[in-house]
């Protein structure tokens, strides 16, 4: 076997292994809501995600990998130093923003390091304006549409409180926060898994392993699937065993406004290609679902880590990729 | 419920998405802000 097709089968592996962590890390957000309305026990709660993770493989399209694999940079400067520089851009900074305790988005910071990367490998026309545009735009957008989503959302939920018994009302918010946690983790999966898709997918057509035309082979989408719905699951035991009763309660009905919000402002932007940061769009809802009761009751220091992480992650990560590219290059 | 709450605001956001970036970035940023003025002013009461 040559060197070469070691090399692209390892990226592919690490490539799986960023997916993996992505669903890892943010297992708390897909299981959190419904554990802490008593609606699914943490066993439940994780499986419930770890499927919907999955399912999302198909009939949702393929337009956010489409964006990553030939949206953000020429396609013709990608190869196999390229993608890896890039994936080592966002491995380490999403480590560094984890231990430090910054809501970074590994999709931002996915972007900045293929940024990062082709700007050292071959300047600043490599880079497809409008791609940038649009998905740093979402930055902002995503989690602002989630919010304002959720408020509306939570203010019509209010006035159907006033009409019925509160415990009805309850009844039918606990059967309905199972659809609204399932259409998060849909959103989560394919959003989420789709940027690995886009990466794989334009690291095998660059190295001649896809043929004449860019596409997405099964393979690809039925891998990256499966690996974010099995960090998903690792990452929610892993909650299931620390979590306790830590979790703030919330009513079935604020749980099912801020992740329906969320999982459409998700949706949306997946079918018009654009890569999000789910973390930061259910934070949004959150705090739309929060802000209808008291403003105060926010906690806005979240919010305020959020823009923080706006701002860095891709500069950041981007520095991180290019170094790794120079670094790379030499050899 | 959902439906008639949401169809509204992501057909809305796809109309100012046609329209151009800029539009819908302003738009959605201008009402987030009116959002939370009003309900500073709600919930202060």
């Amino acid at each position: 076997m040559d060197w070469e097709l070691l090399l692209v089968i390892f990226i592919v592996a690490l490539a799986l292994g960023f997916d993996f962590i992505n669903g890892f890390h943010d297992a708390a957000n897909s299981v959190a809501t419904i554990v802490s309305t008593r609606v699914l026990t943490p066993t439940q709660a994780v499986i419930w995600a770890a499927f919907f993770n999955f399912v999302a493989a198909f009939g949702l399209g393929i337009h956010v990998a489409n964006t990553i694999g030939k949206g953000i940079i020429e396609t013709s400067i990608v190869d196999e130093k390229l993608i890896l520089s890039a994936l080592v851009g966002a491995i380490v900074w999403d480590i560094f923003t984890w231990r430090v305790g910054l809501p970074t988005s590994s999709s931002h910071a996915l972007i900045g390091g293929l940024i990062g990367a082709a700007l050292v490998s071959a300047g600043p026309d490599v880079i497809i304006k409008e791609g940038v545009e649009r998905t740093s735009a979402f930055i902002v957008i995503s989690p602002l549409v989630g919010f304002i989503a959720a408020v509306f959302l939570a203010l019509a939920v209010m006035r159907l409180y006033a009409r019925i018994a509160p415990s009805t009302a309850q009844g039918v918010f606990r059967r309905l926060q199972l659809l609204s946690a399932a259409a998060y983790s849909l959103g989560h999966g394919t959003n989420d898994a789709q940027k690995t898709m886009g990466i794989i997918a334009v690291l095998l057509f660059t190295t001649g392993h896809l043929g004449g035309e860019f596409h997405v082979p099964l393979w690809v989408i039925l891998s990256a699937h499966a690996a974010i719905a099995a960090g998903t699951l690792m990452g929610g035991w892993r909650i299931v065993r620390t979590m306790g009763l830590r979790i703030t309660k919330l009513e079935p009905s604020d749980g099912f406004a801020a992740e329906a919000s969320s999982a459409a402002a998700i949706l949306f932007a997946t079918q018009v290609g654009i890569p999000v940061s789910t973390t930061q769009t259910i934070a949004g809802g959150i705090i739309g679902v929060g802000s209808t009761k008291r403003l105060s009751a926010v906690r806005w220091g979240v919010a305020i880590n959020i823009v923080v992480a706006w701002v860095l992650t891709i500069p950041a990560s981007a520095a991180v990729a290019a170094l790794t590219f120079a670094i790379v290059d030499e050899f | 419920m959902a439906a008639l709450v949401l169809t509204p605001i992501f057909f809305a956001l796809k109309l100012l998405l046609d329209a151009g970036l800029g539009v819908v970035f302003g738009t959605v940023i201008a009402s987030a802000l009116f959002l939370g003025y009003l309900l500073r002013q709600e919930t202060m009461r």
